[in-house]
């Protein structure tokens, strides 16, 4: 059982919740409760990126979370697909949203971009749904990491 | 929330009615005006104005005509229905500078999706399956689509030459509601049409690929 794109959520009191792999399109961050999250993990494949090593997207200290999947559907595939994913924290106390994607090329490997964006603007000027209520502080931050916890990319700020 | 299923349905009747659904296929009011889009087997196709519903695929493809100058809407527009081997014309396409029965028209094209989004679905062009590219003859004539949309999901276009949008990847899309698809699901509308300008240049087979993006969690 791959230990891969699953998603880690950790709620005040120390207790964790980790979803099934998010990649078989089945119910995911809508089903876990919507308050007193402390962070949000999910452990990502080796890649280039993390320099051949494993690697964790982590948001911790944030106003509000939310976990989402890109897919689109092609009008001469008739499939869905699986585009990308999207981590976000809302800024405690500021109308600003910090969001990672995470997307997948043709090689098999993934890429990630982040956004600092308006919060309530996050999908083209629009709002999007499903935000749950975290445990905010000060110290909040997001990132890409590798295992052994070395930071790859700066906290997007 | 899983994956929602999504369908893709065009009018083909000269009446601008609301497909009722009940389920993709559709069962209700108006169900008989619109038709399911066989996404293994069918396109859309615009052409000149001597093409009729019910031509073979088979038989001649009479091209849109470039102009000698300004630009050109396409006069007609059908989907090439694979199945039975016929051109299925969509003529409420367009605007009323084509040649069938374009205009201010709210139920053209459809989109059905089956359950909840958590964000507005995007309808985009794109060259090909990978959708990470959209420079094809028709998507980028000098930096411009030469393929137009606007949503009517809530209203019509509001004019029977409506300008809206050049469909070209992620650089230029649509959003084809105001709102979330809600969890009873919902049937998102759209209009489009194709314009040919005096520069372009004729294309033995060029095809752009349209595809609806949207979150789910």
């Amino acid at each position: 059982m791959s230990l891969f794109w699953k998603l880690q959520i950790e709620y005040e009191k120390n207790k964790t919740h980790v979803t099934e792999d998010v990649t078989n399109k089945s119910r995911v961050w809508s089903s876990f409760r919507g308050r007193d999250i402390k962070s949000i993990q999910m452990i990502l494949p080796p890649s280039q990126l993390t320099g051949g090593r494993k690697g964790f997207i982590h948001f911790q200290g944030y106003e509000l979370y939310n976990f989402q999947i890109e897919a689109g559907w092609d009008l001469q595939a008739g499939l869905g697909k699986i585009m990308a994913f999207w981590f976000r924290g809302k800024v405690p106390c500021k109308p600003v949203s910090e969001n990672i994607r995470v997307m997948f090329d043709k090689n098999g490997d993934f890429l990630i971009d982040k956004h600092n964006l308006e919060f309530g603007k996050e999908w083209g000027g629009t709002a999007v749904e499903g935000w749950k209520e975290g445990v905010p502080f000060n110290k909040f931050f997001c990132g890409l990491f590798a295992e052994k916890g070395d930071r790859i990319h700066e906290p997007c700020r | 929330m899983a994956l929602p299923g999504v369908a893709w349905l065009f009018n083909t009747t000269v009446n601008d009615g609301e497909h009722n659904l009940a389920g993709s296929q559709g069962s209700g009011a108006n169900s008989s005006y619109w038709r399911i889009f066989d996404t293994a087997e069918d396109k859309f196709i615009f052409t000149s104005d001597e093409q009729n519903n019910g031509d073979s695929t088979t038989g001649t493809i009479y091209p849109v005509p470039i102009p000698e100058s300004g630009s050109l809407e396409a006069p007609k527009t059908f989907v090439w229905d694979t199945s039975t081997s016929t051109l299925r014309q969509v003529p409420l396409a367009g605007t009323t500078n084509g040649l069938q029965n374009g205009g201010d028209n709210q139920y053209v094209f459809c989109l059905y999706f089956s359950g909840p989004t958590e964000s507005i679905p995007y309808l985009e062009a794109w060259d090909n399956l990978n959708h990470a590219t959209a420079d094809c003859a028709f998507l980028n004539h000098g930096g411009v689509s030469l393929l137009s949309a606007i949503a009517t999901t809530n209203d019509p276009p509001g004019s029977g030459v409506w300008p809206g949008a050049a469909l070209r990847g992620a650089y230029s899309r649509i959003l084809l509601d105001t709102a979330v698809v809600p969890g009873a699901g919902k049937a998102l509308y759209f209009n489009m049409r194709l314009s040919i300008p005096s520069t372009f240049t004729a294309q033995t087979y060029t095809a752009a690929r349209l595809f609806t993006r949207f979150l789910y969690s």
